[in-house]
Formats: C-alpha cells, structure tokens, sequence
C-alpha cells in the first residue's frame, strides 16, 4: 500500500506529517522518530518503538539461558576447527 | 545523581529482541527498573550476535522468520535510540587483553570473557546467570592483586533486582 500525503516545511524548518500518515505510522504526541537519507536522497521517516514496549509485547519464542550459551560454544567451537 | 553502571549478560537482553528466557518476571522487573532513572544498562555487541544465532537457529526450526527478523530490527533500533542502554564496543585493545587473562586463566569461551572484560573496564557491576563466569572473574582477581580494577558485583538477576528494593 502506498500512502501519499503533501505538506510543506514550516518557518524553522519543521515537517508536520499529515494526519493520514501519523495514523498510518502510529506516529502519536511524543513518540521517538528516525529520520534517515537513503543513497538515493530519499528521506524515509520511521517511528522507534521503545524498550518499554517491546517488553510488553508478547514472546515469539522460548529460549533458555543454557540454550544461549550452548549454541554459542557451539559456534565458536565450529570457527576453532575451521583451523584444524 | 550519579547512575550506577549495569553490565547485562546476553540473556537479559532477549526479551527485547521477543525471545523469552527461563528467568521468572524479568520483563516486569525490567520495566520497573527503567522507571527509575538509577541505572545504566552496558552491554556488548557480541551479545547480540548470541541472538542472532539463536534467532536463525528457530528461523531454521520453522519459527516465523519475518516477524523475528522485524522484531530483531526494532529492537536494535530502540537499543541504540535509549540513552539508558549503552553499547561497549569490543573492538578495543584493553577489552582484548583482559579477555584473553581470562581465557589463559582456562575459560575457553571467547565470548563470555569479551563481555566479562567489557564489565570489568565499563561497569559497577555484571549480571549473569553464568556460573563459571563468575568464578574465573574472581580467580582472576585473586591473581593479580595489584591489578587496577576494582573489584566489581557480580550477581544473578534475582540477586540484582532484591538489591535495587
């Protein structure tokens, strides 16, 4: 879905995105936003999701310490007999 | 108020990037925490590379791979935009030294002793569920006594968050 909304700079240089878009966004009264210029010079604006929310959000997986810690040795394990 | 610096161990970080560890209430805890201006969270990037492979391994085991890898994205984002958490670059000779002192000391996992060595030059203290870790830290200390670190707190969450009470 494209959304295509038009606007203008204000007086100190401020972007005021449409209400379309901030709907669109989830863009709401102090949220955290990133601003970036891809390569291309395209300004692509996207809203942070905080720490906080991220921690409410439900789970997508299991993972146990000792399962962290297994795969890790694993890893580096395999990158020592790379040298074998 | 001075901010007291908390090096965390890889699994504390999973939550954020929706992979749940077996430790009990540690998104609450997490969450409360973070209301309290008190502290600041260090941890390494070697961290996140532990999820990241954890993240493929269940992409490989038939997990969902769009949403973990839009999850793993957020969450990278809002580490870096959160000035309570602070990233303790690895790439670093005196991080390289202490880590190696730890693996001659014999603990051969590579990355436990890079985020180790990250506590003991950045932080008050290290949380960690990881025993081994904990013993080779003080082993190190016992050896070098004149070493110019101070010696810092290394607890489990649950020791941690009865200490914040």
């Amino acid at each position: 879905m494209v959304s295509e909304e038009f606007g203008k700079v204000g007086s100190k240089g401020e972007l005021y995105p449409p209400r379309k878009i901030r709907e669109a966004l989830g863009l709401y009264p102090n949220s955290r936003i990133r601003y970036t210029i891809s390569p291309k010079g395209y300004l692509i604006v996207e809203r942070v999701i905080s720490v906080e929310d991220l921690l409410v959000s439900p789970p997508l997986a299991k993972v146990s310490t000792e399962e962290i810690e297994k795969l890790s040795e694993s890893m580096q394990k395999k990158g020592e007999n790379e040298f074998d | 108020m001075s901010l007291t610096r908390v090096h965390i161990d890889t699994t504390y970080l999973m939550p954020l990037f929706g992979l749940e560890p077996s430790i009990a209430h540690l998104r609450e805890q997490f969450l409360e925490l973070l209301t309290q201006d008190r502290f600041v969270f260090n941890y390494s990037p070697v961290s996140i590379i532990e999820i990241k492979w954890q993240v493929m391994r269940l992409i490989g085991s038939g997990y969902n791979g769009d949403l973990l890898e839009q999850k793993f994205s957020q969450a990278l984002t809002s580490l870096k935009e959160d000035d309570r958490y602070n990233i303790v670059d690895f790439l670093d000779a005196r991080i390289n030294d202490v880590s190696y002192e730890l693996r001659k000391l014999g603990h051969s996992d590579y990355f436990d002793t890079i985020i180790a060595s990250s506590a003991l030059w950045e932080s008050d203290k290290l949380i960690t569920e990881d025993n081994p870790l904990k013993l080779i830290i003080q082993e190190y200390f016992d050896k070098n006594k004149d070493s110019h670190f101070e010696k810092i707190e290394i607890l489990t969450w649950e020791e941690y968050y009865k200490s914040t009470e």
